[in-house]
C-alpha cells in the first residue's frame, strides 16, 4: 500500500542465530540483514526502479551513469548527494576557524570506532572523515539505500571534489540503483587551479562552458560517462563563481539539463544568482537550489544568550521558490562543526519549516537528500549513509507531520523525475 | 578530631580510600563507569514502532557499522546500553585524565550497577579518583530481594555498604544516591533511609528526580527536610532547564514550545540544594518519534543559571550510561564536559574562569567533603 515505507523487518531473532554468526564482527551485519531478510524491500526496489510511476516519458530521457533511462524509471530519488568524493577542502576551509582543542585526533587518522564520535561533532579534523573514496564501500552505501527501495542517486560531485566517473557507472551497474552525475563547479576553493579564482579573468565564461559542455557531450575525464546534470557551488560568489554560475546557466538553457546551485553561506546572494540565471537563459524551473536555510541563523553566542533566535523560517526558501525555481533539503547526517562555532541544535527546527512549506502548496518544488559528504556520513562508518532518506527523512514527514502520500510521491518521485529528465 | 587521611578536617572516601577534598581537582559529579542500562530498555522497549524496519537485532553488538542507526536510536540493542569492559573504560577515564580531569562520582547503584571491583583498578591506572556511591536505582530495576522492604531494611543494606564496602567488596562508597521512578511507597522508604544516612554520616546525596506530576523535586525536598537532612548535601541530578514536547509530532506546529526554564532549577538551589547538569552524549530516539535537541538550549540554561548568581550550587557530568555514549563506542564519553562544554561556557559564551573553577572544582570538594 505504501509504496514510500522502508523495508518492513525481517524475521530476525537472536535465539535463531548461529553462534558463529552471534561472535562475528558486526562488519557486514546491516548489509547482510537488508540483502537477506527482507524480501520486501528488495520487490519494493525493483518496483522503484522499473514501474513507470504515473511519469510519461514524453521523449524526455534522464542521462544516468548507465546511459539515458526513462523517466518513469527513475523511481524514489536522493537529490542531494556525493557517491566518489574528496572534501577535503573543508577542512582546508574551515581549520582556521577552528578554536584550541586538546581532543586525542590527528589529521591522519583513519576513521574508527574510537574516533568516529569526535568527528561526528568535528568533521573536519582528520581527511579521512571527509573522503568517499572506497569503491566496494560505496557500491555497499547504494546497495543498502536500494534494498530500502531507492531507485536514484543525483550525485553533487564535479571537478575538484568527484573521485572517478567510471566508478559511478561500477556502481549502478552493481546494485541497480540509477546514478546521475553532475558537471560544473564546486566554490572556488575546491576547484582545480585553471577554474580557481585567481585564473578566473584569463578563462572566462567560455573556458567554463567548454568544459561543462565536454562533460554533458562527450562524458567525463574520457570515460563516457555523461553527466545528466549540471552544478554550481556558490561561497564568496567572486568573478571565478560568477563565471562557473554563468556558464553553467547557459549549459543548463543549451541542453535542458536541471541544475543545483549551492548556497555555501546561505540564500544572500540567491537574489543575485537567480538575476544571472535569468540572463542567462536557464529556466528557472528547472533550477535547485541546495542548502537553503530553512531556519534563522544567529551566531553561537547569541544563541547562547538567547536560543528563541534559532527558529524555523520559511522567508528565504519562499523568495527562492516565488521565482519558480525548486529547493532540496538534506536529512543530513552528523557532520558537526563545533570548534568552528557551528552549533547543533538538531533537525527539528529545519524539518518543521519543511513542513510548513509543503503545508502551503510547495510540494511540487521541493526534492531531499541526505548530503553524504564523508564517510563519517556512510551507513558503514558512524552514520546513516543515503538510506537516512528512509530511517529518518520519510519517517518524520509522513509519520510525526502527517505529510500526504501525495505529496511524499512529488517531493521523492515526479519532481526528480521531471527535474533529471530532458528532450 | 582527625580524619581517616590523619589529618584534620573534611575528607573525601574514594575507590581507593580517604582523601583531602583539595587533592579531587577538576570533577564530573555525575557518571557511570561500569554500567547495565538492560532497564531502560526494558522500560522502553514497548514502544518501538512495529515494522520499524530498522537493520538492527536486540544482540548486535556496537561497531562502526551500525553505530550511526544506534546513535539516533540506542535502545535496540542491548550492548548500546552497557559499559561492561574494565579495559574500555579505563580508556574512557585516562581521556578524562588527559583531558585535565581528576574525580568521577561514580552513581551506578543496584538496578543499574554492574561491578564495583573494577573503580579500585581503574583509578590506580588511571590516577583518577573515583567516589563510588551506595544506594537504588528507581525500583522496576531492583533485584527482587530489596522490593517491599522498610525503610529500616533500606537503610540497614546501605549502612553496611557504608561500613564494609559495596557490591561484597571493601571499596567503601563517598556518596549515596537515590533515583526515582514513580515515588511509590518502597522508593520513599529507600529515600528516607538515604536522607538518614545523609544527616549521620554526612555523605552527599545525589538524587534522580521522579518526572511523573505530585513527585517532583519539590515534594523530594520535603521529604528530605522531613528526615532533618541538611540541603546543602543534596544534588538533584538532571535538573531540568528546558522545557520542551516529547514528541516531534507536538513541537512541528507549535516550535514555540521549545524553552530555556530555570525556574525549577532556582527553585531547589533556593531550598539550599545543589544541581546537577549533564552535557549528554546522544542517546537517540528518533524512530519512537522524538527528536534531538542538541545542547544549544541545555548550554543556554546553564549559563542563565551562573549569570543569575548560583554557580555556587551547581555542579555538572556527562552522565555517561551506555556504549555509544564512550569515545570507544561512538561519542565522546567524558570528555564531552572538557571538549564541548567548558569550552562552549568559557570561549562563546565568556563564564568567567572563576565560575568555571566553583562549579567543576570547589563546589565538587566542598558537596563530597564529610
Amino acid at each position: 500500500m505504501d509504496k514510500l515505507r522502508a523495508g518492513a523487518p525481517a524475521g530476525r531473532g537472536a535465539a535463531e542465530k548461529p553462534a558463529a554468526e552471534k561472535r562475528a564482527v558486526a562488519e557486514g551485519q546491516v548489509a547482510k540483514k537488508l540483502a537477506a531478510g527482507n524480501p520486501a524491500a528488495v520487490s519494493q526496489a525493483a518496483e522503484n526502479r522499473g514501474a513507470a510511476g504515473g511519469q510519461p516519458s514524453d521523449g524526455r530521457a534522464a542521462m544516468t551513469v548507465c546511459g539515458p533511462v526513462a523517466p518513469g524509471e527513475i523511481g524514489l530519488a536522493s537529490m542531494s548527494e556525493h557517491v566518489m568524493y574528496d572534501g577535503g577542502f573543508l577542512r582546508e576551509r574551515l581549520l582556521g576557524r577552528l578554536r584550541p582543542h586538546s581532543l586525542p585526533i590527528s589529521e591522519g587518522d583513519k576513521l574508527c570506532l574510537e574516533n568516529v564520535g569526535i568527528l561526528q561533532k568535528n568533521c573536519v579534523l582528520a581527511w579521512d572523515a571527509l573522503r568517499q573514496d572506497d569503491e566496494a564501500a560505496m557500491q555497499k552505501e547504494a546497495m543498502l539505500f536500494g534494498r530500502l527501495g531507492g531507485g536514484a542517486i543525483l550525485d553533487l560531485s564535479v571537478c575538484g571534489t568527484r573521485l572517478g566517473a567510471a566508478a559511478l557507472r561500477r556502481i549502478s551497474e552493481a546494485t541497480g540503483v540509477r546514478i546521475v552525475a553532475s558537471s560544473g563547479f564546486e566554490a572556488a576553493d575546491a576547484r582545480p587551479a585553471e577554474f580557481s579564482e585567481a585564473s578566473a579573468g584569463s578563462a572566462g565564461v567560455g573556458a567554463y562552458l567548454a568544459h561543462i559542455r565536454r562533460e554533458i557531450g562527450e562524458g567525463i575525464d574520457g570515460t563516457g560517462v555523461r553527466a545528466g546534470h549540471v552544478y554550481a557551488g556558490l561561497l564568496d560568489f567572486g568573478p571565478a563563481e560568477e563565471c562557473a554560475l554563468r556558464a553553467a546557466a547557459r549549459a543548463c538553457g543549451e541542453s535542458g539539463l536541471s541544475m543545483t546551485v549551492k548556497l555555501w553561506r546561505g540564500a544572500g546572494c540567491a537574489g543575485r544568482a537567480m538575476k544571472i540565471l535569468a540572463e542567462e537563459g536557464a529556466d528557472l524551473a528547472r533550477v535547485i537550489f541546495a542548502n537553503v536555510p530553512l531556519t534563522t541563523t544567529p551566531g553561537f553566542a547569541d544563541a547562547l544568550r538567547d536560543p528563541t533566535l534559532y527558529r524555523p523560517d520559511t522567508e528565504s526558501a519562499k523568495a527562492i521558490l516565488a521565482r519558480g525555481c525548486s529547493i532540496s533539503y538534506e536529512f543530513s547526517n552528523m557532520m558537526g562543526l563545533e570548534l568552528a562555532d557551528v552549533y547543533n541544535a538538531g533537525d527539528w527546527a529545519p524539518i518543521s519549516a519543511l513542513v510548513a512549506l509543503i503545508r502551503e502548496g510547495y510540494a511540487a518544488q521541493i526534492v531531499v537528500g541526505t548530503g553524504c559528504a564523508g564517510k563519517i556520513a556512510l551507513h558503514q562508518s558512524g552514520g546513516e549513509g543515503f538510506c537516512r532518506l528512509f530511517y529518518r527523512g520519510i519517517p518524520v514527514l509522513r509519520d510525526a507531520a502527517g505529510v500526504s502520500d501525495y505529496a511524499l510521491r512529488l517531493i521523492m518521485r515526479r519532481n526528480p523525475a521531471t527535474l533529471l529528465s530532458a528532450r | 578530631m582527625q580524619n581517616e587521611t590523619g589529618r584534620a578536617g573534611k575528607t573525601v572516601m574514594t575507590a581507593l580510600g580517604p582523601i583531602a577534598p583539595e587533592e579531587l581537582g577538576f570533577t564530573s559529579m555525575h557518571e557511570h563507569v561500569m554500567f547495565q542500562g538492560a532497564v531502560l530498555a526494558r522500560r522502553m522497549r514497548e514502544m518501538i514502532p512495529a515494522g520499524h524496519g530498522l537493520p538492527i537485532d536486540a544482540d548486535d553488538k556496537v561497531s562502526l557499522e551500525n553505530v550511526g542507526l544506534l546513535l539516533n536510536n540506542s535502545i535496540m540493542a542491548w550492548d548500546a546500553l552497557v559499559q561492561d569492559d574494565e579495559d574500555v573504560m579505563a580508556g574512557e577515564v585516562q581521556d578524562f585524565k588527559d583531558a585535565g580531569g581528576g574525580a568521577i562520582v561514580e552513581v551506578s547503584v543496584p538496578g543499574i550497577q554492574l561491578a564495583t571491583a573494577p573503580m579500585r583498578n581503574i583509578s590506580r591506572r588511571t590516577g583518577v579518583h573515583i567516589v563510588v556511591s551506595t544506594g537504588f536505582y528507581t525500583w522496576d530495576s531492583w533485584p527482587e530481594e530489596f522490593r517491599g522492604l522498610g525503610v529500616r531494611e533500606y537503610k540497614r543494606h546501605m549502612e553496611g555498604e557504608i561500613r564494609h564496602g559495596v557490591q561484597g567488596t571493601d571499596i567503601r562508597p563517598g556518596s549515596l544516591k537515590i533515583a526515582l521512578e514513580d515515588l511509590n511507597e518502597m522508593e520513599e522508604n529507600a529515600l528516607r533511609a538515604a536522607a538518614q544516612l545523609c544527616g549521620e554520616t554526612g555523605l552527599p546525596l545525589t538524587i534522580h528526580p521522579c518526572l511523573k506530576p505530585g513527585a517532583d523535586q519539590i515534594q523530594v525536598i520535603r521529604i528530605l527536610r522531613e528526615e532533618g537532612v541538611d540541603l546543602g548535601r543534596v544534588v538533584f541530578a538532571h535538573t531540568p532547564v528546558v522545557s520542551r514536547p516529547g514528541l516531534f509530532r507536538d513541537l512541528i506546529d507549535n516550535p514555540g514550545l521549545v524553552k530555556v526554564t530555570t525556574e525549577l532549577a532556582l527553585r531547589i538551589m533556593d531550598e539550599g540544594a545543589n544541581c546537577s547538569i549533564e552535557f549528554e552524549n546522544p542517546l537517540g530516539f528518533e524512530m519512537m518519534g522524538r527528536y534531538n535537541l542538541g545542547d544549544l538550549w541545555k548550554t543556554s540554561g546553564i549559563c542563565k543559571i551562573i549569570e543569575a548568581g548560583y554557580s555556587g550550587q551547581l555542579v555538572l557530568g556527562n552522565d555517561c550510561c551506555g556504549r555509544t555514549m564512550l569515545r570507544r563506542g561512538g561519542a565522546l564519553g567524558y570528555l564531552r564536559l572538557m571538549g564541548y562544554g567548558l569550552t562552549t561556557l568559557r570561549d562563546v559564551a565568556g563564564v568567567p574562569e572563576s565560575a568555571i573553577r566553583r562549579i567543576t572544582v570547589e563546589n565538587p570538594a566542598r558537596i563530597l567533603a564529610h
